[in-house]
Parts: C-alpha cells; structure tokens; sequence
C-alpha cells in the first residue's frame, strides 16, 4: 500500500512545527558476529558518528525537537560506556529529544531508565533529553505528544489503546509516539535471528486518525510510510542484512506537521556503512572468475565500509575450490563482516580425477586417489570428509 | 659375481696361498689358526678396502714372519666377463689393477672405480674403515656373527631388493618418490594433530578448536544463566506487581466487608442483650403469673381438700365408739382365761414335784441296792486276794527249777552214774579192814572199814616204815574214765549247786510243788479279776458317792414340796416304782389341764391385742383426719392473708397475665430483629474476612519483598550488558562450532588419507615381502620339514623382524630362537637375499660362511648341507670355511684343505 507524501508548506506555517523522527538506534549493540574487535569497534563508534550528523541536520532545518520512537539502546540494561556516549551524543543535539522506551530498552522494572548513573548522566551531559515513561499526552510548546512508552519488554495489549480515548480539545499538533508492530511490519520480520511471534501490537485503525497529525513509529528498522500519516522511520545506521527490496533502512525522517493538516515528510539518508546480501551458484570451475568480478564490481573499493551476506552454492573441482577459499579468505578480510553460507561441494573434475588416479608412476598416490573417488559422491558427513581428504591429497601432490 | 681364484701373499700367516673356486660349491677346511679367517678377510678386503689404507688396519694384515707388503690377487667372474684384481695394501703406496677379459688394466682410482661399477657399490674398492664391516655383510658371514638378526640386512638391502624384486615382476606395486614425499606429507599433517595411538594431539587445531569450542559453551551457558537469571527476575517483579495489584483490590472491599461484619455483630450483640433483657423481663412475668395461678390453685385446692376431711370425719368417730366395747369385752374374757391358766398351773407344778420325789426315791433305793451288792462282792474280792498272796510268797521260797531243768540233771545224773560204773569197772579197790597201825592213803588217813577205789597210781603208807604202791590196771583208759567220772560228776554237782539242789530226787520233789502251787495261783487270780480285780474298789466307791447323792436328792425334794403331808412315801424298791407309776399319771393330767388353759388364755390375749390396735389405728386415724383438717384451714389463713381472698386474686391474676404477654411481644420482636441479622454466620464471616484481609496483607508483603528481591537481581552496576553478553555469547560459539565442525573435518580427512596410505603402503610392502618370505622358507624346510614357513614383520623403516613358523607350534620370534636356530635361519635369510640380488650380478653371488655353524648339532648339519646345495642349485657360490670338515663331506663339495 502507497501512500502520497505530501512536501508542500502549511497554509498557517505558525502553527506548524518541524522535527526530526528518528528510532531504533540501538546503541551498544555488540555486533557479536564480527570476529574481529576493531572491526566491531567501528561499527559500534559509526553510530555515534551517525547521531552527530542526524544532529547536524537537525540544526539545519531548524527542527524543533527529536522524537526518537524507542529503542534508544540495544538493551534495557546499557553499560555505562553505552550511557555516556549516548547522552553525549543527545547532549550535542541541543534541541529537546523526546525517547520513549522500545521493546530493546523497555521501561520494565530496573531498567536503565531508573538507574541512577543514567539519571546522573542524563542530568549532566543530555539536559534536552526527556525520557517518556508515562502514557499520557506531553505538552510542548509547539505540540502535544501522545507517547506509548512500553513498559515491558513484550506487551500483549496496544501500547497506543490508552490514545483512542484521549482528550484533543487544543489547536498544537498532535503527535502520536509508539513502537510496535503493525500490520506486516516490526522488527521481529527483520531481525537477522528472526522469530515468528508478534508482540507489541498497534491498531492504527483504532486510532482517531482525524484528530491525530502525525504518528511516528519505531521498531521496523526500515524506513516506512503505513498510514496517511504514519510512518517507521527506520534506523538511521544500518544494523542488519536487508530483506527483500521494499526494506530501505539507514534513514532518518525530517516532519513538519501543522494541526489539521497532512504531514510533510522528508527522508533523509543516513547510514555510513552498508549492508549488502549476494547469491552466488557456481555450475563450473569457469563460474570461479565470474564470481570473482561480481564481488569485485558489487563490493568496490570500499570494502571496509561493507558488510556482505553472501550465499554459494553449487560445485567447483578441487583446485577451482581451493582457489574459492582464497577469494573468499581475502573478502572476509577485507569487508567489515562477511557472513557466509557456503554449501558448495567440492567436485573433482575428470582432469583432476585422473591425474590423481591414473598415476602408473605413483602407485600409491593413485591407489589412495582411487579409493576416495569412490567415496566423494554424496551429502553425508563420510562424503564431505572424502571430499576435503581428496583435496588435501591433491594440494599434497602438488606441494 | 662368481669367485674364481684367489691369491694371497706376505697377509698375515700366509706367505703364498692361491686358491681356486668351484662355481657352486667350496668347502675349506682346516685346523685354528690355519688362516681360514685371513683368506675370507683378504677377498673382501680386496674388494673393497682402499689399497691405500694405511695404519694398524694395515699393519694387521701384514705378515709378521713374511717380508713384503700384502698383496691380494682375485679372478673373478662379473658383468659377464672375467677379471683380474690386484690388490697391494701398502699405505700411500697401495695399488690397485683391475685387468677385464681382452681390457685394457686399470689402475687405482680407475680400478676401484670399475670395481664399484662391477660390484654395484658406491665403495666398490674403497670403502673405508667403518663402511667395511657393512658392506656385502650378508653374503660375508663372519666368524662369530652368523648369529646376528638378519633383519638388519634385510632392511639394509631393502631398497635393493625391492628393485630387484619389481625388476623381475616379483611385487606388483612399488611407491614412487612421489608416493613417498607425498605420504610423508601427509603423515607429518597427521603426526602435527594426532598422537602415534591415533588420539587427538594437545595444541593441535581441532584441539585448539574443541577447547575453544567447550569453553564458548561454558560462556554461552553462564550468558544463559545470567540472561534466564534476569528473565526469571522480570517473571518474579511482573508475578509480584501482579500480586500487589490483586491484593490491592481486594483489599479495600474486604476492609468495607469486614467492617460491616463489625457493625453487625454490635448490633448483635445489642439486641442480644436487649433479648436477655426481655427474656428475662418475660420470665419474671411468666413466673409472677405462675405463682399467682399456682398460689390460688393451692388456696382452692386446700379448701378442698378441708371440706372433703370434714365430711370423713363423721362415721370414723362412730365406728371408734363400736371399737371401744368391742375391746372392753375382750379384755374380760381374756382375764378369767388368765386366772383358769394360773390355777392349772400351779397343779401341774405340785404334781411334777411330786413325781420328781418319786423318782428320787427310786433312784435312792435303787442305788443303796448297787453299793450294798458290790460291798459284798468286795469282801469276796479281798479274801481271795489274800490267799494268792500266800500261795505265791511259798511258791517264791522254792528254787526257781522247771521242768526243763529236771531234765538236764537226770540226763547228767545219767552220765555221771555211766562214768562212775566205767572207773569202778577197771579201778582197784581197796578196803581197811584192819590195822594197829596208822594207815595213811595218798597221804590221807584210811580209816578201817573204809573202802577205796584206786583209779590212780596210789602210795599207802602203813605206819612209819611201810609204804606200798598200789598200781591200779588200765593203763590210759583208766586216766581217762577216771577223768570222765570227775568231769560228770562235776557237771552235776556243778548243777545242782546252781539250783540249790541236794540230789535228783530233791529236785524232783521240788518241780511237783512248784506246779501245784502254780496251778493256785492260777486259780486265785482268775477268781479275782472275775469278782473286778483292781477296777472293784473304785466301782465301790463310786456306788457309795452315787447312793449318797441319790439320798441328798431325795431331801432335797422333800424339802421342795415343802411341809406338804408326805403320807406315800415309799420305802422299798417296789414302793417306789408304784409311787413313780403314780405321780407320772397325775403329772401328765395335770398338764393336759394346764395346755388347755394356757391356749385358752392365749387366744383371748390375742382376741384382746387385736381388738385394742385396731381401736388404736382408728384413734390414729381420726387424730390424724382432724390434725390435717386443722392444718388445712391453718394454711387457707395464712394464705389468704398473703394472697387475699378470691376476687383479690383473680385480679392478680389478670394483671400478671398482661405483663407477661406484654414481655413476649417485646421479647419476639428483638429475637426477629436478630435473626434479621444472621449472628450465626456474623463471627465466621468476621473471621472469613480477617483471615482474606490478613492473607492479602501478608501476600502484599510477600509480592513487595519478592519485587524488591526481584529490582535487586535486575538492578546492574553497568559494568555490563547481560544481553549484550549473550548476544556476544552466542556469536562466539557458533564461530567456535563452525571452527571446530571445520577442523574437525580437516582432521579426519587427514586421518583418513593417513589411513589409507598406511594401507597400501602395507599391502605393498606385503607383497614385496612375500618372495622374499617365500624362499627363506624353502630353505628353512630343508632344515625343519616341509611345513615351515616364515613371516616376515614389516614397519615403515622396513623389516622389523622375522617370525619362525612351525606346524603345530606357536610362531617364534627370531631373538627367542636358540643359538643353533639362529645361525640357521639367520644363513637362510643371506641365502634368500643373496639369490634375489644375485639376479643383478649374473645370476650369482658368492656367499661365504666362516664357521659360521658353531652352535649347529652334528645332526642339523646333515640338514644344513641340504640347505646349502639347494643355494647352490640356484646359482649362489656356497664358500663354507670349517675346522671340522667332515661334517660336510655330504655337501659334495669342491674341499680345499689347510693345514
């Protein structure tokens, strides 16, 4: 379903106001899978770099305010390097950023909201954050929020019930805050480790839709429109792999909504690295090269600011294979993070197999050889060994 | 290579010695010492030893009685020609000369060069010091070695014979150098993760990466822990909010319900009280009306019962007035009865007085009569008591002599007169009849006319001067019937004097008296005892008290009949017995008289009780009758004095009946108010609810506390993020487990071609092996039999060892094989390798053995020349050096002789 994005001014640009929405930062997320721990010091720090120009920006249009649509931190219990560096960042956006807690940094009990080092961090380095635990409308000088903080990590009631029955009785913008799954969308259909379950459930269609201006969302960490007047801004530094072509990720959104009035909403691209997915199905030793040109052309020069899932199958003979694990040594160590699913199957070829076996002058090599030919052929645990034990054989002969 | 001929000089012992070979067979025999050893030395020296080598091993070869250096000659056959060898050992000057067949000679280092082609030897002809005692050592059987495992040759000569062997298609496969570099590529991969027994290598990367992996499981399973920790936690705060929410709920609706119940039970308790209250308002008006009733009941009631006792009391009084002379009659009936009794009485009183002194006087009489009887009895008694006294006092006076006792003295008497007639019979006797003269007997005086019996031996002196000696005939029997007389006379005066007898007849007359008076006696005491004996007297005496008694008694009862006229009173005994017959019927008369007037005067007695109780029972009655009429009206007083009269009453009464009904309204009403309030089930509702208010309150607490526990678990220092770490955790270990699934895998195809190429070397190392196996065996069975065989053990340095193996035995080992077996299939063994590498010298070899059968029995030789013929037979040239040729005279060998 498309919705018109409607980018002309307000007719009463008084009663207008312009923010910034933006959610899902996530920050202290481990990035577990990276081996490597520079590497997975850059990606973390790239965040922070991405907060700094999401306040850069905001400066420059002039936006009233940040509303970030939960999960602020990639977990309810933060460390305190995580807290410093985040309220340092809010800290530098100077203009009130308003969080509400997401599923990730939920206000369950203990959370990080309470603790008191947060609280002292808050105080000293982020005056301008205001952190939203209650479900009841915040009055700005320029709108009026309707938060739905989630209180708890799964929620099986709509965070956003208590809005339907709200009181509007004043002319300010009326904004609605969540994080949530609505229909189709939520991060539980995104993750990397996805899982089935829906929780945190938003009925837009329950909402009174005509006295709301703007509902900004969090949890779907691609950029989104899923109403007139509601959208998943998105995570603004891409934190996994895409799925599918409708998932646009490393965004953040600049709204400008006057009471009454369609949203202006203008996407904004943010994510320093980028998160790429390749398939790649070898039919014949030849396909090696191709392959090798694909990743070459894909992936560029910026190799370092890259993060690839790719996906191999198919088969190669033993030296095309060998040569496989040398390209694919040199791109895991190049890239930011290569996750590999490789289920190509070593397939002698008939040169390789009869130069192996077909040795009158090394009979003992050509007996082995013979003996594990016949083994190689198919997908058990015994044939893979064969496989491997064919082509250290090879290398061996060949050494 | 086939010896031909060898020459020897100046070596050692050996000035000149040339000596040739037969093709196949050569035995040399010869004592110790005669230089068999040196020969065999000198061909292989000649060989290969530098001829230019100097020092003691040149000095050792030298001879000590010849003069010049030594010098070697050999002809030989070899790469199909024949050839010549000089050899001259002499230090720096050594020389060598190798002459081939229509060759040009060659010279040192040509010739040792030529030589070491020939030979296919690298030290062909130059071997120094420490090659020389290995090379051709299998074919060289030194004296003393021939005991040596031959594995070691084997294994040297391996790559030898294997060529050999795959030359002449023996072995199917032979490894290439490539076989090998890549097998031992391989195996050095296989040695770097595995240990020799086949178990993963400490350090090694699937080791490495199984470590990595359990101790990525142990963080993931701590990351776990904590996470689940914290989940728990949110699961225990999320309970406890809960918790409180629900009480907190419930509580504020049991606290109403509770002070309702409160309320309710005050005002229970309230009307409680007000219901006792009336309650017993209404009992003290029941119970007034009660009273009043009953009080007035009991006024009429005694009214009553007044009126009732009057009307009784009438025909009770007239029937007292009858009762009264009723009783006056009876009581003079019962008086003259009286009076008629005491008259009968007396009478009967007097009569039986009467009779009692009747019989009284018949008792005296009676008794006076009994003592009077025995009184005379007694004088009878007396009388005959006294002449038994006198019969016995005489019979005592007599000596004690029984019947008995006349016997024995007649029968003494008998024997003494017998005796007496028996000395007289033989005795002499002798009478004075006169003498003027004093005649004296045996000393004794013998009168005139006095006679004597002379039993004896007997002297008479007649005066003073005549004495005669009278001797009396018999002799011994004289002695003894004068001795016999004595003893019977004796006995019988002995006898009598006992008896205080004179003589028989005395006592004789003496028993008769004695029986007559015992006879008296007799019949005295029988008299005595039949008038009473001892037991008379006291019969007498208690006569005599009874008589007396008999006549007190009598008085006694004259004086009881006092001064009546005793005109009857009996005297005698039959007097006495009628009077008694007499006073008995007047008793029993007078008795009769007074049973009739006592029962008379009873029943009148009886008529008079009777008639006086129940006039008395009447008076008692009517007593009592007016007692309680009075007692009645007593209480109707007092009463009505207390209670009023009747209408007083009744007004009373109704005044207490309305009170009482009034109290039973008010009482009804409050009891209906409290069941309106259901007070039975008030106090365990109060309890119900104090008990829900106190578990909501103590569950309230419970939840706060475990909320608290729970905040305390979920509140971090910030050091770190529990799902941050899990995140990490489960990150690191499937890294780990890909790293270890791939190494893993490495590893085994590692081990798998380890393991194949360890079989196929094996197979062909087998096979390799076996030709060799095969004809050690065929000369082994010359010497054990045709079902020895051979095994030969294999490792990758070649061949480890041999095994024997014998039908019907375990298979041995070489090294446990007995010194004579050792040289025995140690020289199969050389023989076997000298026959496959012989194919490389035209065929054959020489092979030479230096004693080398010491521990060999006599017997087994016989066998050994079997062994060695079948060498021969193959082409090999057999040399056996011996000091005991003659134990191979069987070889049929070319001999040569040393001496």
């Amino acid at each position: 379903m498309a919705f018109p994005i409607v980018q002309t001014a307000p007719a009463d640009s008084s009663m207008a106001v312009t923010f910034i929405h933006t959610a899902d930062w996530q920050l202290g997320k481990t990035f577990a899978s990276i081996h490597e721990e520079s590497k997975r010091n850059r990606i973390q720090q790239a965040r922070f770099q991405t907060l700094r120009n999401l306040a850069d920006q905001a400066a420059a249009s002039s936006a009233s305010f940040i509303l970030v649509a939960g999960d602020l931190f990639d977990s309810s219990q933060a460390t305190k390097a995580t807290v410093s560096a985040a309220c340092a960042a809010i800290g530098a956006m100077e203009i009130p950023v308003l969080v509400i807690p997401g599923n990730h940094d939920h206000a369950g009990p203990a959370s990080i909201w309470e603790q008191e080092f947060f609280k002292r961090e808050q105080l000293d380095l982020a005056p301008n954050l205001q952190v939203i635990l209650k479900p009841e409308p915040l009055h700005l000088e320029s709108a009026v929020i309707y938060p739905a903080p989630l209180l708890r990590r799964h929620d099986a009631g709509d965070p956003t019930a208590w809005i339907r029955s709200a009181v509007m009785d004043h002319d300010l913008p009326r904004i609605v805050l969540a994080h949530g799954t609505v229909q189709g969308f939520g991060s539980s259909l995104d993750d990397e480790h996805n899982s089935s379950s829906v929780v945190n459930w938003i009925d837009l269609s329950r909402l009174p839709l005509d006295a709301i201006d703007y509902i900004a969302l969090g949890d779907w960490h691609g950029t989104k429109q899923v109403g007139p007047k509601a959208w998943y801004c998105g995570t603004p530094e891409i934190d996994r792999f895409p799925k599918g072509d409708a998932n646009d990720p490393g965004n953040f959104l600049k709204v400008t909504v006057t009471r009454g009035q369609a949203p202006i909403v203008e996407k904004v691209t943010s994510s320093r690295f980028l998160w790429k997915k390749i398939a790649f199905r070898f039919s014949e030793d030849a396909s090696l090269a191709h392959f090798s040109t694909q990743m070459s052309e894909t992936l560029g020069q910026r190799a370092d600011e890259q993060l690839l899932s790719l996906a191999l199958d198919g088969s190669l003979g033993i030296e095309a294979s060998g040569n496989l694990e040398k390209i694919l040594e040199s791109w895991e160590s190049r890239l930011l993070r290569l996750k590999l699913e490789h289920r190509v199957t070593i397939a002698p070829t008939d040169e390789e197999i009869i130069a192996l076996t077909y040795r009158s002058d090394d009979p003992l090599i050509a007996t082995v050889a013979g003996q594990l030919v016949s083994q190689i052929h198919g997908t058990g645990e015994d044939a893979a060994i064969a496989r491997l034990a064919l082509r250290e054989l090879y290398s061996a002969c060949l050494a | 290579m086939r010896l031909i001929s060898a020459t020897l000089r100046n070596y050692r012992v050996h000035k000149e010695l040339t000596v040739s070979f037969d093709p196949l067979r050569n035995l040399i025999g010869g004592p110790n010492e005669s230089g068999k050893s040196t020969l065999a030395e000198a061909i292989h020296r000649a060989l290969f030893l530098r001829a230019k080598t100097g020092g003691s091993i040149q000095k050792g070869m030298s001879s000590s009685i010849h003069h010049g250096e030594p010098e070697v000659s050999l002809r030989f056959e070899a790469a199909g020609t024949t050839w010549e060898l000089e050899k001259r050992f002499a230090a720096t000057k050594g020389s060598t000369r190798l002459t081939g067949a229509g060759m040009t000679t060659l010279k040192d280092e040509e010739a040792d060069t030529k030589l070491s082609e020939i030979l296919k030897i690298e030290s062909g002809g130059r071997a120094s010091l420490a090659q020389l005692a290995y090379t051709w050592s299998h074919l060289w059987v030194w004296q003393g070695s021939s005991g040596a495992d031959p594995a070691e040759h084997a294994s040297t000569h391996k790559d030898s014979l294997v060529q050999r062997l795959q030359n002449d298609g023996i072995a199917a496969v032979m490894q290439s150098a490539t076989d090998q570099r890549v097998r031992e590529r391989i195996a050095t991969a296989y040695d770097e993760i595995f240990t020799a027994t086949g178990k993963p290598k400490a350090g090694c990367k699937p080791e490495l990466a199984r470590t990595q992996l359990s101790k990525t499981e142990e963080d993931l399973h701590r990351a776990q822990e904590t996470a689940a920790r914290l989940d728990q936690a949110v699961d225990a705060h999320a309970r406890a909010e809960s918790e409180i929410a629900e009480a907190d709920f419930a509580l504020p609706d049991l606290r109403k319900h509770h002070a309702a119940t409160v309320t309710k039970l005050t005002q229970v308790s309230e009307l409680r009280r007000q219901e006792e209250t009336h309650f017993l308002a209404f009992q003290t008006t029941a119970t007034h009306r009660e009273q009043v009733s009953k009080d007035d009941a009991k006024i009429l009631a005694l009214h009553d019962q007044a009126t009732t006792a009057r009307t009784k009391l009438i025909p009770a009084e007239e029937k007292q007035t009858i009762l009264s002379a009723a009783q006056e009659s009876a009581r003079a009936t019962s008086h003259a009865a009286d009076l008629t009794h005491r008259q009968a009485t007396d009478a009967t009183r007097r009569a039986r007085l009467r009779h009692d002194l009747s019989t009284a006087i018949l008792s005296a009489n009676e008794k006076t009569e009994t003592h009077e009887r025995l009184a005379s009895r007694s004088r009878e008694a007396e009388s005959v008591r006294l002449d038994l006294g006198k019969t016995q006092a005489y019979l005592s006076q007599l000596p004690q002599l029984t019947s008995k006792d006349l016997a024995t003295l007649r029968k003494l008497d008998s024997h003494s007169t017998k005796a007496t007639a028996t000395l007289e019979a033989m005795a002499t006797g002798i009478e004075f009849l006169q003498s003027d003269t004093t005649v004296i007997l045996d000393g004794l005086p013998f009168s005139a006319g006095e006679s004597r019996i002379l039993t004896d031996v007997s002297e008479i002196t007649i005066g003073t001067a005549t004495r005669l000696r009278i001797r009396p005939g018999g002799g011994a029997s004289l002695s003894e019937a004068r001795t016999h007389a004595d003893s019977s006379r004796i006995a019988l005066s002995d006898a009598l004097a006992r008896l205080t007898l004179h003589d028989l007849d005395h006592a004789t007359t003496i028993l008769e008296q004695r029986q007559t008076l015992e006879q008296q006696i007799a019949q005295f005491d029988t008299r005595w005892k039949t008038l009473g004996g001892s037991s008379l007297g006291t019969e007498l005496a208690a006569a005599a008290h009874s008589m007396d008694g008999a006549t007190a008694e009598v008085q006694r009862r004259k004086d009881a009949l006092g001064d009546e006229t005793l005109t009857c009173l009996a005297t005698t005994l039959a007097e006495a017995h009628a009077s008694l017959l007499s006073s008995q019927e007047i008793l029993a008369q007078a008795e009769t008289t007074e049973s009739s007037a006592r029962r008379s005067a009873e029943r009148n007695h009886t008529l008079l009780e009777t008639a006086t109780h129940i006039l008395q029972q009447h008076h008692d009655q009517i007593a009592t009758a007016r007692q309680s009429l009075r007692d009645i009206g007593t209480s109707i007083k007092v009463l009505e004095e207390t209670y009023g009269d009747g209408p007083t009453r009744q007004l009373a009464l109704t005044h207490a009946r309305e009170a009482e009904q009034v109290a039973n309204h008010q009482i009804t009403a409050t009891r209906k108010s409290l069941a309106a309030l259901a007070p039975e089930s008030l106090t365990a509702d109060l309890d119900r609810f104090h008990r829900a208010i106190t578990q909501q309150e103590t569950r309230r607490r419970e939840a706060e506390d475990q909320r608290t526990t729970a905040r305390a678990h979920l509140t971090l220092d910030g050091t770190t993020d529990p799902q941050a770490d899990l995140s990490d955790a489960l990150a690191r270990h499937e890294a780990a487990k890909q790293l270890h699934t791939s190494e893993q895998r490495r590893a085994n195809a590692i081990g798998k071609l380890h393991q194949l190429f360890s079989d196929a070397r094996d197979a062909i190392d087998r096979s390799l092996v076996q030709p060799l196996a095969d004809r050690i065996s065929g000369y082994l069975q010359c010497l054990f039999g045709p079902s020895t065989e051979v095994r030969i053990q294999l490792s990758d340095s070649g061949i480890a060892g041999l095994d024997l193996i014998r039908l019907c035995d375990p298979a041995f080992s070489f090294s446990t094989l007995s010194g004579g077996a050792k040289e025995q299939v140690a020289a199969a063994v050389r023989l076997a390798m000298a026959e496959i590498l012989a194919a490389d010298h035209d065929g054959c070899l020489p092979i030479l053995f230096d004693d080398a059968f010491a521990y060999t029995d006599p017997t087994r030789v016989q066998s050994l020349q079997r062994m060695l013929n079948l060498a021969a037979l193959r082409g090999l040239q057999v040399i056996v050096l011996t000091c005991t040729p003659a134990d191979y005279s069987a070889f049929g060998a070319l001999e040569i002789r040393f001496t």
